[in-house]
């Protein structure tokens, strides 16, 4: 399929007027656990086949690079705060592929809803039904409501998937990656390129350390580069560690 | 320049091609056991991270460099964890013709490599994490598989040893579409209705001294058939668990293993490429 060829969701293209109806306090919201992980699973496979080459494969959109809109986050869940269901789900109908809109199934419609769910980590349960009457039940609210943005992030927590940009260093029995930033979450283990990629070899050295795990081939030729470095958070008291997915030069140098 | 836990493959460009790979893939049912090297040129072998429910799995992902499209396989690593042993039993199925991913089971407590090594922690954190929850596991990888482009989706099949042959078992009974299941050395003693649902012929190979294990086959047996699921189970006598593995210097009987994986490959082979695999639906 050509780019043009892919799911644009042109969300950024409304201007919403956010009211919340007495009706809509009433309705059950995105956090009733109202979809299946088996309906995200099949949206997924759906979604990497129509949406991913323009709304990246992380669902980050043009945050990254992409052609199409952000999927993800708060960015997303504040343009459809206090939406229902069946709105989001008929939007994309409409106006998806963008080349060819309303040419998938309806259940692949739905399913694709079920997964932008999941990834913007509402939690499953029942599956969703192919039904306007109980899409328009359901409302899209982020967990603070309208005013979200003062809440406070989800803590970083062991297992978490996530970027860490220092400078790489060997040491007794291992590799750490030193004067480093503080991690960061991410959904996108791919090393981030272009312009994002620029963009990080100007941050200034941090003050964290993370010793890295599951390197089994020593990255000597990359000894003293700035790096970036994705993989899964290890907290630990004695100093956090990093199993490691990708390491990524972005500077021969380190200051 | 970037590197991940495999990405040092350029380096080792001296690496000869497996010969095996050369040959065709089914000369893989008659060869001896052996365990590509993690630089084998002929696949490329990488730590790969994928979407698991709300959160993010650590696997290993190792696939023929050759064009074309594979059938997939989950590997299920067994009590040790996602260890180098495991990774090579990985690039040993791929360099038969598959895509094979083998999950971290432990993803959530930041993977096996931080246990460091102490055996008994990866023993007592696999023993409290539920089936349901790696048979969930083990459907994401699947799902992971099928929306690669070089995965034929209805060719999915899912191979565990000892903790993950009972993963492997609940990740088939979860996931009716997995086409075939193989389990190593799995003491399975499950709710009788659970197999109700396998629709995946398997596969049981059992080491004979394994007597844990061994105990459960009669009841195991009796159950696949009172359900009348396609299945064959094979004890081999005599040798301890562990004896498929090459790497397991004490364990490993070259006789045994032999046939052991032959007896693998054949079932991945007649399932998975097929035309029994055809008729299915997709993963």
């Amino acid at each position: 399929m050509s780019r043009h060829g892919a799911f644009i969701l042109a969300v950024g293209c409304w201007l919403f007027t956010v009211t919340m109806s007495v009706d809509a306090q009433n309705k059950k919201t995105v956090w009733d656990k109202v979809y299946s992980e088996e309906q995200a699973a099949k949206g997924r496979v759906e979604y990497e086949t129509h949406c991913a080459v323009c709304h990246q494969n992380d669902l980050t959109g043009r945050a990254s690079g992409g052609e199409g809109a952000e999927l993800v986050g708060n960015v997303f869940t504040r343009k459809w705060e206090f939406q229902n269901l069946n709105q989001l789900f008929s939007e994309i109908k409409k106006r998806m592929p963008r080349d060819n809109p309303g040419t998938l199934s309806d259940e692949s419609y739905l399913t694709i809803v079920a997964y932008m769910l999941q990834v913007n980590k509402f939690p499953a349960g029942e599956p969703l039904a192919m039904n306007a009457a109980s899409l328009g039940g359901i409302l899209f609210t982020s967990k603070g409501g309208a005013g979200d943005a003062a809440a406070a992030p989800e803590p970083l927590t062991t297992g978490t998937l996530v970027q860490v940009i220092g400078c790489l260093e060997s040491a007794a029995g291992g590799w750490v990656l030193a004067k480093a930033t503080g991690p960061v979450r991410t959904e996108n283990p791919d090393p981030t390129k272009g312009d994002q990629q620029a963009k990080l070899r100007e941050m200034a050295a941090g003050t964290n350390s993370f010793r890295l795990l599951g390197i089994y081939s020593p990255p000597e030729s990359q000894k003293g580069h700035m790096i970036e470095a994705k993989g899964f958070l290890v907290k630990d008291p004695s100093g956090d560690r990093l199993n490691v997915v990708t390491l990524t030069t972005l500077n021969p140098a380190c200051q | 320049m970037t590197s991940d836990r495999r990405a040092f493959l350029q380096l080792a460009l001296g690496t000869a091609v497996s010969p095996l790979l050369a040959a065709g893939w089914s000369a893989r049912l008659s060869a001896q056991v052996s365990i590509p090297h993690e630089f084998d040129t002929s696949l490329e072998s990488i730590a790969i991270a994928f979407r698991s429910g709300s959160a993010m799995s650590l696997g290993y992902l190792s696939q023929p460099k050759m064009d074309g499209t594979y059938p997939g396989v989950i590997v299920a690593h067994d009590e040790s964890g996602l260890t180098t042993q495991m990774q090579g039993t990985a690039r040993q199925v791929a360099s038969s013709g598959y895509v094979t991913l083998a999950p971290d089971f432990l993803s959530p407590l930041g993977g096996t490599a931080s246990f460091r090594g102490i055996q008994a922690d990866v023993n007592r954190a696999l023993s409290s994490l539920s089936m349901d929850t790696a048979a969930a596991v083990g459907g994401h990888a699947a799902a992971h598989l099928a929306a690669m482009k070089r995965v034929a989706k209805n060719r999915i099949g899912v191979v565990g040893f000892g903790w993950g042959g009972g993963a492997a078992l609940a990740c088939a009974v979860a996931h009716p579409a997995l086409a075939a299941c193989v389990v190593f050395n799995a003491a399975i003693a499950p709710p009788v209705k659970a197999l109700e649902m396998l629709k995946a012929p398997l596969l049981a190979i059992y080491a004979g001294e394994d007597s844990a294990a061994v105990a459960t086959v009669s009841s195991f047996e009796a159950a696949l058939k009172q359900h009348r699921r396609a299945h064959v189970i094979k004890v081999f006598p005599g040798v301890q668990r562990g004896f498929h593995d090459p790497g397991a210097a004490k364990l490993y009987n070259a006789a045994a293993a032999k046939e052991a994986w032959s007896m693998v490959f054949q079932h991945l082979e007649v399932n998975l490429k097929g035309n029994a695999a055809s008729e299915r639906g997709t993963v």
